[in-house]
């Protein structure tokens, strides 16, 4: 538990903030309705200036989180702290965390610049015009300053909304989809510009998203969430190339991870496991004889016979299957396969040089070291 | 036969002209796909086809057929539409039947209805969910049931206006494979309108990409891929897009990114000294040079990492060369990290030469940095 929490009334802090989570929880029970339990005691420390990303599926309680950090729902049990303040019971307006949320409304009779500078001249902020046109800019937005409200599409309002959260420079900043509705491309640069503009002024951040490339290319650390729990939290290289279990491997990476069942052989503390007829080989030590499991293959991780690549596979190891359709995207190619003793079919990504035609026999493993292994009963992952 | 030949087709609504002098020919059995951005009219062309708007001007031959101004009931083309129709109080069995009972394309006995909805349901995998209303189904499973009505009725064209756009992008892709396997095993000719270039690459026989209501390029994927016209085609292929770089012509180079980038002028392009122009390079064609790559034919540029940013299994670097910033897609087991001084390389084949052009502005291609490649004529110029 905490000890130095302070009982302010405000937070006044102007330099990045510290948040931290114990043991949050949102319960909501209405008269006559089971009590829906949306958050399940999440604990996260997150130092000042860090990017954090909350992921997951619809429902998962990423939401009710930002929500209740910026004091737009109660909090049923557990504390937050901005610093060393705990602001559970501060009003949103005196958390000091800026709050770019899409469905936050802009004013009316405002222009867009009127709008993004109104805070800082409230607040007698000076060059608030310079820094209004500086985060337009940054933004690729400086055409929408002269706009009224009304007359932006979404992704507009998306792009003023993140660049009135931005223009406050506030200590903590949360952000609900921030990229959501833009296209492809203006979303990948005005990414790369969050990104860049987070660093410099140094907001700790949180961001809430659906979308596992967004989480991955934006944050520092990201916490993976389903059904009210933190499955996993870590940097993206650690929630990619060490999932820790199912549901994350599942739910990060695309084109997905095959996911298929198989059994453990081990022989002299050699782990091997059975797909069918064939065999694959993880670098799990730590998996009793016939244990059942599910092995992850990553379609990026696969590597077929005869490459130069490591994980090429062994002779008699690796699986074998027919190539069902293949997809060539030039920059690389797609093979759905179909392996015998498999239901589902498995994709493989093969290098840009290589074509195949459906029939073809195609023959692949991948790296040990990327072959993961999970308890067939509970997903938890084998290492 | 399920040829279609489009003339001159014109389109508009009101003043604005949607769809602007499309000339197209698909020959029986074609994959056709137009790939563009929302407006560019791809969807007013498919409506063009199918006769549910009034055109302009042009002619439309289907099967070998004048069909110009016939009905659509009449043109035997079946189209599925960005939002899937479905009859909610109707199981999956009864919505594919239904286009079946329209008789429209003749009669069905009960069990050729019953033979062609299980064929269909059976490619689609939904051949379980038969007894299941609408509202009981996955997004994806919708999805195919909204297919199904479509392949379920035989036609000399299947039109179809992005069927995997309400997908999330996981479904997109395995939905995007299942297509593919439909494709191959119906010969029905088909127009696939869509504005995701991996579905273009991957599902295309030929790919035409359109712009204002107008095909800017049309050629098999490899060829809009390798040759673009110009930066328009160039960046609607690629994720990230194709960099885009001034660069001029100066002491028999190419320079660019304030000098620190340089390649020689290639002889058979007619580049004069102090013109300028604009390199493109693909971010996934770039890479970081870790000395694995000899040869003459590499140019290198040195740059210091300013973001690295994990993508998956692949790394996306924003690399500061000179004053200017070069995306580029580095495998995640090779990926310098924030900061680094690095060299970036590509092959010179894949450096595009474009026309010089401002912000925004579409400049036609001019060839690559070992000279011109032929046949990469722009459409407009036929």
């Amino acid at each position: 538990m905490t000890t130095a929490t302070t009982t302010a009334t405000t937070v006044t802090a102007t330099e990045p903030q510290a948040l931290t989570l114990n043991a949050v929880r949102k319960t909501y029970a209405s008269r006559g309705r089971e009590s829906f339990e949306a958050v399940k005691g999440l604990d996260m420390d997150i130092k000042p200036g860090e990017l954090i990303s909350l992921l997951g599926p619809s429902g998962c309680g990423k939401t009710t989180t930002l929500r209740m950090i910026a004091g737009l729902e109660t909090v049923t049990s557990g504390d937050i702290l901005i610093g060393d303040t705990r602001i559970n019971d501060l009003p949103p307006g005196k958390r000091n965390v800026g709050v770019g949320f899409e469905s936050y409304a802009l004013y009316p009779p405002l222009d867009v610049r009127e709008n993004l500078a109104y805070g800082l001249k409230a607040r007698k902020v000076a060059g608030a015009d310079q820094q209004v046109a500086e985060i337009a800019r940054r933004l690729e937005m400086e055409e929408l300053l002269p706009l009224r409200p009304a007359s932006l599409s979404s992704g507009q309002k998306q792009r003023v909304a993140l660049a009135r959260a931005l223009v406050r420079k506030p200590p903590v900043l949360l952000l609900d989809e921030p990229l959501g509705h833009l296209d492809a491309s203006a979303r990948q640069r005005v990414r790369r510009e969050l990104k860049l503009l987070q660093r410099e002024f140094g907001y700790t951040t949180i961001v809430v998203t659906h979308d596992q490339l967004e989480a991955l290319s934006l944050s520092d650390r990201m916490a993976v969430m389903d059904k009210g729990v933190i499955q996993q939290f870590g940097t993206p290289d650690e929630i990619f190339d060490d999932p820790a279990n199912q549901f994350v491997a599942d739910f990060v990476g695309e084109p997905s991870i095959n996911l298929f069942p198989g059994v453990v052989r081990r022989v002299d503390g050699q782990v091997t496991v059975r797909v069918g007829d064939a065999t694959v080989v993880p670098a799990v030590v730590d998996a009793p004889d016939s244990a059942k499991v599910v092995v992850g293959l990553r379609p990026q991780d696969c590597v077929v016979a005869g490459s130069d690549r490591p994980g090429a596979p062994a002779d008699g190891a690796g699986l074998r299957g027919e190539v069902v359709v293949f997809e060539d995207l030039l920059e690389h190619g797609l093979a759905t396969v179909r392996v015998p003793g498999l239901e589902d079919t498995l994709v493989v990504q093969t290098a840009a040089e290589e074509t195949y035609r459906p029939g073809d026999e195609i023959h692949f493993s991948a790296p040990p070291a990327r072959v993961y292994l999970f308890d067939a009963d509970t997903g938890d992952r084998i290492r | 036969m399920g040829t279609l030949s489009l003339k001159g087709i014109r389109t508009s609504y009101g003043d604005v002209k949607a769809v602007d002098g499309i000339d197209l020919d698909v020959s029986d059995g074609e994959f056709f796909v137009i790939l563009g951005p929302s407006g560019a009219g791809k969807t007013t062309t498919l409506k063009s086809i199918a006769g549910l708007v009034e055109i302009d001007e042009g002619t439309v031959e289907i099967a070998g057929r004048d069909m110009t101004g016939v009905e659509p009931y009449h043109r035997n083309v079946a189209m599925a539409f960005e939002s899937y129709a479905l009859y909610p109080q109707r199981t999956v069995e009864q919505n594919l039947a239904s286009p079946l009972r329209s008789g429209r394309t003749g009669e069905y006995a009960a069990d050729e209805r019953r033979r062609r909805i299980d064929l269909v349901t059976t490619t689609l995998g939904i051949n379980h969910l038969l007894a299941r209303f609408p509202r009981e189904l996955s997004n994806g499973q919708r999805q195919r049931t909204a297919l199904g009505r479509v392949l379920v009725r035989p036609a000399d064209i299947y039109l179809l206006d992005e069927p995997l756009s309400h997908l999330d992008a996981k479904l997109r892709a395995s939905m995007r494979a299942e297509l593919k396997q439909i494709a191959q095993t119906s010969s029905t000719t088909t127009v696939y309108v869509t504005h995701d270039y991996q579905e273009a690459l991957a599902l295309g026989d030929r790919v035409a990409v359109l712009r204002a209501g107008r095909f800017v390029q049309v050629g098999t994927p490899e060829e809009v891929w390798r040759s673009p016209v110009d930066t328009f085609v160039a960046r609607s292929m690629g994720q990230p897009e194709m960099n885009l770089l001034d660069g001029v012509v100066e002491d028999g180079e190419v320079r660019f990114a304030g000098g620190a980038g340089r390649f020689p002028v290639p002889r058979d392009l007619d580049l004069t000294a102090g013109q300028k122009v604009r390199l493109g390079l693909r971010p996934s064609e770039l890479e970081v040079d870790r000395g694995h790559r000899s040869g003459e034919d590499w140019l290198r540029v040195p740059g210091r990492v300013v973001l690295a940013e994990r993508l998956g299994r692949q790394v996306e670097l924003d690399i500061l060369v000179g004053d200017d910033h070069l995306i580029v897609v580095e495998d995640s087991d090779h990926a310098p990290a924030e900061g680094e001084q690095v060299t970036v390389q590509v092959h010179l084949p894949n450096v595009h030469v474009f026309a010089a052009g401002g912000e925004g502005e579409h400049t036609a291609r001019i060839g690559s940095a070992t000279g011109r490649v032929a046949a990469a004529m722009p459409e407009e110029a036929r």
